[in-house]
């Protein structure tokens, strides 16, 4: 497993053939004809009411429209990363898990879409504070990640990369004190 | 703690690959050309749900455009920038209409009242001080007295006429 930089020294996306995880997914999210299979592929989790009630096409419209704004607010980052202020990860990233008010070391974490109720996700691992490696993303249409194939491979991909990560030492103890001492 | 945040980021660096990651450029391609682009989706969603419809293959699709499969997958992702022609040749093979005539009416651009698009000259600046201006085949002459404003009608190319508020000069 190899890791790039996306804003260097700040966040980082773990490599896949051709390329990294975020640059797949935000290809993925603009991508007609990947949308139209993914949502006929999963059409009973979208039509089971937990986003209300919605259609195909209007499903493809709702990413397109989200991925647009998602392209806008990774530019706006980039930007304030090269101008040397804060680029907000720690707001952008949340605990996957809601409950999780506790530091963990390489927590498992999640980036929503910017529409309110969105369904995008981007999964990273949090390193340390301002610093996170993205293992993935995907459209998350049920309420547990358990429930689909997708957001379970989303699962197993995050446990694979904090043990990677875990493997090769990459935990830095005094960030994470200062972490559980704020 | 500074040689410890070095040593943190030696670690990250080992397992950095060399290779830059190709999102910020494509990021922004999509940031400048997102108007056509979101065309361009609009378009391919059109085609997949014609193609689902009409129970066809994007390869079927390739044969009677007569271009490689490969072109029409490039159609269906939503990121062509496609040439009138190619549009209206989709439009026919699958029977679907993705452009519509603008059906605006000159009567919808209502210039009596949208003052705020247009500047007034001021009066020493004229030359003469045209009291009515008549249209004919979408040109602006000066004419002799005519009192009745009118909507120009570009269909039927008749000479109508119009009374301008003010000396306008568009903006």
């Amino acid at each position: 497993m190899e890791i790039v930089p996306i804003f260097d020294k700040c966040l980082y996306s773990v490599c896949v053939e051709g390329g990294d995880e975020l640059a797949a997914f935000l290809e993925q999210i603009q991508d007609v004809e990947w949308l139209m299979e993914f949502f006929s592929n999963n059409i009973s989790d979208l039509e089971s009411g937990f986003y209300g009630s919605i259609t195909v096409s209007q499903a493809i419209e709702r990413t397109l429209d989200e991925a647009r704004q998602l392209n806008k607010k990774l530019l706006e980052i980039n930007s304030l990363h090269n101008n040397g202020k804060n680029t907000g990860l720690d707001s952008f990233f949340k605990p996957l898990i809601n409950t999780e008010t506790k530091a963990v070391e390489l927590q498992k974490s999640k980036a929503n879409g910017p529409r309110h109720k969105s369904w995008i996700r981007i999964y990273a691992i949090k390193v340390e504070k301002h610093v996170y490696v993205v293992t993935g993303g995907t459209i998350k249409l049920t309420e547990n990640m358990n429930h689909s194939k997708h957001t379970l491979l989303e699962l197993s991909k995050l446990t694979k990369c904090r043990d990677f990560l875990k493997s090769n030492d990459i935990i830095d103890s005094d960030s994470f004190f200062e972490f559980l001492t704020d | 703690m500074k040689n410890s945040k070095e040593n943190f980021f030696n670690k990250l660096d080992k397992i950095t690959s060399k290779e830059p990651s190709k999102w910020l450029e494509k990021a922004q391609w999509r940031a400048e050309n997102q108007a056509w682009l979101k065309g361009s989706q609009d378009i391919a969603l059109n085609v997949l749900l014609a193609l689902k419809a009409k129970n066809m293959t994007q390869r079927q699709l390739a044969e009677i455009l007569s271009v490689s499969p490969q072109q029409v997958n490039k159609i269906v992702k939503g990121e062509e920038n496609l040439t009138l022609e190619t549009i209206f040749k989709l439009e026919s093979a699958l029977d679907i209409k993705v452009i519509y005539k603008c059906q605006l009416a000159f009567e919808q651009l209502n210039l009596k009242n949208k003052p705020h698009k247009a500047t007034k000259l001021p009066y020493n600046k004229l030359k003469h001080t045209p009291k009515k201006i008549n249209i004919k085949a979408g040109k602006w002459v000066s004419s002799g007295n005519l009192s009745k404003s009118k909507v120009f009608d570009f269909d039927s190319l008749s000479s109508e006429t119009f009374t301008p508020p003010s000396v306008l000069k568009v903006a």
